[in-house]
């Protein structure tokens, strides 16, 4: 899903850029970043209200790094309004339909659970896409049982289908609010929509926001 | 320019290696300034507020003083006083300077810091400085107590003196350099004193300092001047789809509690509160329910 950050800051600057934003067609005028003062008490409130729900602080892995964000950093999105950090519970749907999560304690073990379902579910939908197709990619598809998912998709053109299936398949992980700001588990990267992007990070370019343990996207 | 070195405008943290701590204060509820350690539970959640100071040049202050001599010597409080015109002719000279020291501030701003440059620390979240008090602190009483003040005047100025004899005044300051803070008014230096009940401990002004912090960075003057179009790292941001008229946003959900089966007193059971993300998908239906401006 491509995703674009926008100052989430009362200032006139964030006001003119919203303002800007607005001509854009795809995207809604941000009501949220528009001057309070006008409206009526009780849309005042509402709006308020809405800013406070959607607000994020985006904090860099270091909590002392305010410098610019390149695209290679990696970042917690920390909500304002209840200071609880975007973090993930390792759970996923296995194939007999019992939901698999995993805690701090037993992380371990439901992560190779999780693995393993997800291979046992790759390995069956590279069985059927590739049944009357070529057959010479065998070592790919060996490679792709043993790899871990994340890495599996990169392994070769029926592999990344196959990826894409399984995802269609509702194998996502649940994305939680937790008030740990340390955690590995909260960590995201931000990767840009064209590849030949660099630098630093815009606030107006089209991203995606990437787990970095999971290597699942945000949806 | 390098980064190496601290420039005025920068965004810098006061570190005490010796107790691996940061030096701040909530600057809201309390004023008091005192050093929280990284073992702190809490230090990941408050540091980036409360340990985080915009290095300021020397601002001037002669018409603040005029005006508080003038309150001081009529006995007037600051209300009374309105309606005189000396007064309000005071006040007027008191926006001056402080539109002046603004610009000041806008021409420096990318001045290397030197030794022996007398700053001001403002902390960014309360916009408050770093300044010491008349009141003596609150563990040792031969020492004043250093808080955070929206109206400290001159009492803000600190002299940024070397703490190794390997630097002298007029060298540049590189970032991480063993500084001692001298406050001007005084000559006392600034160190970290004993704990407090909150677990911190507290920074007080003596004569006797034995503390030497390290000034870091937190983020360059000219990240914050261009910040424009490019993030900066703890910055509130929104993410918005692209092609939905949607929202990420989180909310505390209090679900209502079951009757009672016993009248009991009042109590409230925090474990019910709990966030969850949510997604506004009522985003577009509310956004048409609101008047348009």
């Amino acid at each position: 899903m491509l995703l674009q950050l926008r100052l989430a800051t009362g200032t006139d600057r964030a006001r003119d850029l919203s303002r800007e934003l607005s001509r854009d067609l795809h995207s809604p005028p941000l009501a949220s970043l528009a001057p309070l003062a006008p409206l009526a008490p009780l849309a005042k409130l509402q709006t308020r209200r809405r800013v406070r729900l959607t607000r994020f602080l985006q904090v860099k892995a270091d909590l002392l790094d305010g410098s610019r964000c390149a695209w290679t950093d990696q970042v917690r999105l920390r909500h304002v309004g209840t200071d609880c950090v975007l973090s993930v519970v390792l759970s996923a749907r296995s194939a007999s339909g019992a939901v698999l999560s995993a805690g701090s304690s037993r992380e371990t073990s439901r992560r190779s659970r999780l693995t393993w379902d997800l291979a046992r579910q790759i390995s069956r939908d590279l069985d059927r896409s590739e049944s009357g197709g070529s057959a010479g990619d065998d070592s790919a598809r060996e490679e792709a049982r043993s790899a871990p998912p994340f890495l599996r998709r990169k392994t070769s053109r029926s592999a990344s289908r196959s990826t894409f299936l399984v995802e269609q398949d509702d194998e996502m992980v649940e994305v939680i609010p937790t008030s740990d700001l340390t955690s590995e588990l909260s960590l995201f990267e931000l990767v840009p929509q064209y590849q030949a992007t660099k630098g630093h990070v815009g606030l107006l370019q089209l991203m995606r926001i990437r787990h970095v343990v999971t290597g699942y996207w945000l949806h | 320019m390098s980064d190496d070195f601290l420039h005025i405008g920068d965004f810098i943290t006061v570190y005490d290696d010796v107790s691996d701590g940061y030096v701040g204060a909530h600057g809201i509820s309390s004023n008091q300034v005192a050093m929280r350690e990284v073992s702190d539970p809490l230090h990941p959640k408050l540091v980036a507020k409360e340990a985080v100071f915009v290095l300021l040049q020397q601002h001037n202050y002669a018409s603040y003083r005029q005006m508080r001599s003038f309150l001081e010597r009529e006995g007037l409080s600051a209300h009374a006083a309105l309606s005189d015109p000396r007064y309000r002719q005071l006040c007027d000279a008191v926006d001056s300077e402080r539109a002046h020291n603004r610009q000041e501030f806008n021409q420096t701003c990318g001045r290397e810091v030197r030794y022996g440059m007398i700053v001001q620390l403002q902390q960014e979240s309360s916009h408050k400085y770093l300044s010491v008090s008349r009141q003596p602190a609150e563990l040792n009483a031969d020492g004043r107590r250093v808080v955070l003040d929206a109206e400290a005047a001159e009492s803000a100025w600190v002299r940024i003196m070397p703490r190794l004899r390997v630097h002298s005044e007029g060298e540049k300051v590189h970032v991480g350099d063993p500084v001692t803070l001298e406050h001007v008014q005084t000559g006392l230096r600034l160190m970290v004193d004993q704990r407090l009940p909150d677990g911190r401990c507290e920074v007080i002004a003596t004569q006797q300092a034995l503390t030497g912090f390290k000034l870091n960075l937190f983020r360059l003057h000219d990240d914050d001047a261009s910040a424009h179009d490019t993030l900066l790292g703890s910055q509130p941001v929104r993410p918005v789809p692209k092609r939905k008229p949607l929202r990420l946003g989180m909310q505390v959900l209090t679900p209502a509690p079951p009757p009672p089966l016993h009248p009991s007193p009042h109590r409230c059971d925090s474990s019910t509160r709990r966030p969850r993300v949510i997604s506004a998908s009522t985003e577009s239906a509310s956004r048409r329910a609101l008047p348009r401006t």
